[in-house]
């Protein structure tokens, strides 16, 4: 007979005694916008600026790098932006797109179209029927919340494979501009105001983005209240000047690394979000390795989540009772090893590169290029993003210019890294 | 009885040696009309042409060359050097129409290119295909070209023709206004220019650098790309390119 481990109720009998009903570390936010009210931490100024100008129809760039929380501050931003306008008199409708399908200015407009004619459905027979026949995408809602006169929708598109059946439906040829300017100019009419929020709106190319913008400027720029956010990491301070030029954004945000103070209530708003009974303690972390943890994050935290989920999931599998300075040291170095272990060769060769170099920058030598067989730091740029984009690298920005230095997640790699 | 073509293609070489092209083109006809597969007479015939200032003829034959035989390297080669001479040939009047024929060429050479899998051909032809439509004024679809060609060249390790490439990719940002892509190619194409130790490149290079990062408000480091820039044009007395660098100088000694 087979006797099952219980594995599972070691594993919660322990969280148990942590206070915890589950680890409640997430390297990405809730998309429950009242769970993620009650972690969100800091940004209080950004945040004031923010929903004064989305309120009055101004156009907002925020940008941060990799994990420094664009997402969670947008969704935050909203959220607050619908519980304070509910409190007012007037209509908001609120419209959040997790991403924008496709390659080609025309798939940014049917997104936009798609999304504005699903929010009107209800009450327009024009916009049902572009819903209904739509063809190229689907949509989904990922989270509807009404207060007062405030509709918040978060939508996300998929593509499906479909045929023409209906000629005057917005195709996957025809130019949809026309047809959403008129849609939006409907919205106003049921909304006194439009909040459209664009997450990652920077992760096309950037000539994309930047045809978008320029043949896009009655989108952007015409109706008084109609307000875009649009979030991205790679806007520089160039392609921002060129931007500003075109008149269509009021303000940048800039997201910067977060103190290791903030980071520290992070954590504890996150355990809160799982104990059965609040506390301002980081239990089972001690306060040293908390503050320990915080420095590893590195301002970021994405990075300060990602540490305390594995962290977490180690110590409650080797049933430690608590996680500090004697436990701390064999828990981070299977953390560590849990990550290191799944990059490819490539990425360790980089990440060997940066952990001797402290950090990989435009200027990197060219033997240290040599070594990871490429030819120019620009040949290096989407190992880079990709780096970033799995936590290996951490980009840095100052007045200096941009550096990507090795997460603390990973162990230090050694000199011949395809071993 | 009649001559044999090679009795033609001689007498078509020999009349073209001494400029007598019309007669030397009527031979190559000849030749052409008893085997008409013959490559080398298309290739010849379309050299003849071009000494003709006869530029869309001369294409359309070297074309044909191409096409009856497209694994021969040498030919690929000769007849980029010949479409390079006719693009510094062409006088303004002329340039709008054999330019776009010469672009139709090009976009033919890569489709056989591409087809036969020859990646050192593709990278040249798809390098002019760029610089073609860079001087044409085509500067997304010259973009589209040359990042073909950076991706080749970085896969060929040929830091020659990347280097080169990006300098137009760097100069076709700026000209389109991702200034801070352009800023990190003109560097990078800096980087390969020292490995190549082309010290003329690098300060022409480091000037337009210098000038971006003028643009941009880089200012400590475009008072250095100039100053570097200056160095070399007043050691190799390159006056025009000391002006110019006189000129962004008196400006930034404003800012």
């Amino acid at each position: 007979m087979i006797v099952p481990k219980n594995r599972l109720g070691k594993y919660k009998a322990f969280l148990k005694k942590w206070n915890l009903v589950e680890n409640p570390f997430r390297s990405t936010p809730p998309d429950d916008p009242k769970l993620l009210a009650k972690i969100f931490y800091g940004r209080d100024q950004e945040l004031d600026l923010a929903i004064l100008m989305l309120y009055e129809g101004r156009n907002i760039m925020v940008r941060g790098a990799w994990g420094i929380g664009k997402t969670s501050f947008i969704l935050n931003l909203l959220y607050q932006l619908e519980q304070e306008v509910a409190g007012q008199s007037g209509e908001m409708l609120i419209l959040y797109l997790s991403s924008i399908p496709g390659d080609k200015p025309t798939d940014f407009y049917r997104a936009i179209l798609l999304a504005i004619a699903d929010s009107l459905k209800e009450i327009d027979p024009e916009a049902k029927d572009i819903v209904d026949t739509f063809l190229g995408y689907s949509i989904q809602r990922s989270k509807i919340s009404t207060e007062g006169k405030v509709n918040f929708l978060a939508v996300s598109f998929s593509y499906k494979d479909e045929s023409l059946t209906n000629r005057l439906t917005p195709n996957a040829n025809a130019d949809p501009y026309p047809l959403l300017i008129r849609l939006l100019e409907k919205v106003e009419q049921t909304y006194e105001r439009l909040v459209i929020a664009i997450d990652d709106f920077d992760k096309k190319d950037p000539i994309l983005v930047k045809t978008i913008l320029e043949g896009s400027l009655d989108l952007f720029r015409n109706g008084k209240h109609r307000a875009f956010i649009v979030t991205g990491r790679a806007f520089t301070h160039l392609q921002e000047a060129t931007l500003k030029a075109l008149g269509i954004f009021s303000k940048e945000i800039k997201l910067n690394p977060m103190t290791q103070d903030d980071l520290r209530h992070i954590a504890i708003n996150y355990l809160n979000s799982s104990r059965t009974t609040p506390s301002d303690d980081c239990e089972p972390f001690t306060n040293d390795i908390m503050s320990l943890i915080t420095n590893y994050a590195q301002g970021f935290p994405r990075q300060l989540l990602t540490i305390c989920e594995q962290v977490l999931n180690v110590a409650a599998n080797k049933e430690y009772e608590e996680i500090n300075s004697g436990t701390f040291k064999e828990i981070w170095l299977e953390a560590k090893d849990n990550y290191t272990l799944v990059l490819t060769p490539q990425l360790r060769h980089l990440l060997y590169i940066a952990q001797q170099t402290g950090g990989i920058t435009e200027d990197i030598k060219d033997q240290d290029l040599d070594k990871l067989k490429v030819l120019t730091f620009v040949a290096l740029l989407p190992i880079l993003k990709e780096a970033e984009d799995l936590g290996v690298l951490i980009l840095h920005e100052d007045e200096g210019g941009i550096k990507y230095v090795p997460s603390k997640l990973f162990r230090t790699i050694s000199p011949n890294p395809d071993i | 009885m009649g001559c044999s073509h090679k009795a033609w293609v001689l007498k078509g070489n020999v009349l073209g040696s001494i400029e007598r092209y019309d007669e030397a083109l009527l031979s190559y006809d000849q030749a052409l009309r008893i085997k008409p597969d013959l490559e080398d007479v298309y290739y010849s015939k379309g050299v003849t042409l071009a000494n003709l200032n006869k530029y869309e003829e001369a294409i359309i034959s070297l074309d044909q060359a191409l096409e009856i035989k497209p694994d021969e390297e040498a030919l690929w080669n000769a007849t980029n050097e010949v479409f390079e001479l006719i693009k510094q040939r062409l006088n303004i009047l002329e340039k709008k129409n054999i330019f776009n024929l010469l672009i139709q060429s090009y976009q033919k050479g890569i489709e056989i290119l591409q087809h036969i899998g020859k990646p050192n051909q593709l990278l040249k032809f798809n390098y002019q295909l760029g610089r073609t439509l860079l001087e044409n004024g085509n500067y997304t679809e010259a973009i589209k070209k040359f990042e073909v060609c950076e991706a080749i060249s970085q896969e060929l390790k040929d830091p020659s023709m990347l280097s080169m490439t990006l300098y137009h990719l760097a100069r076709l940002y700026h000209l389109t206004g991702l200034l801070e892509q352009s800023r990190l190619y003109f560097k990078d194409a800096i980087r390969l220019f020292r490995r190549l130790e082309d010290d003329e490149k690098i300060a022409t290079t480091t000037l337009a650098l210098g000038n971006l990062e003028m643009q941009i408000g880089r200012i400590s480091e475009a008072r250095n790309h100039l100053k570097e820039a200056k160095n070399y044009f007043q050691m190799f007395e390159k006056t025009e390119r000391l002006m110019e660098v006189e000129q962004l100088q008196q400006v930034l000694g404003t800012v």
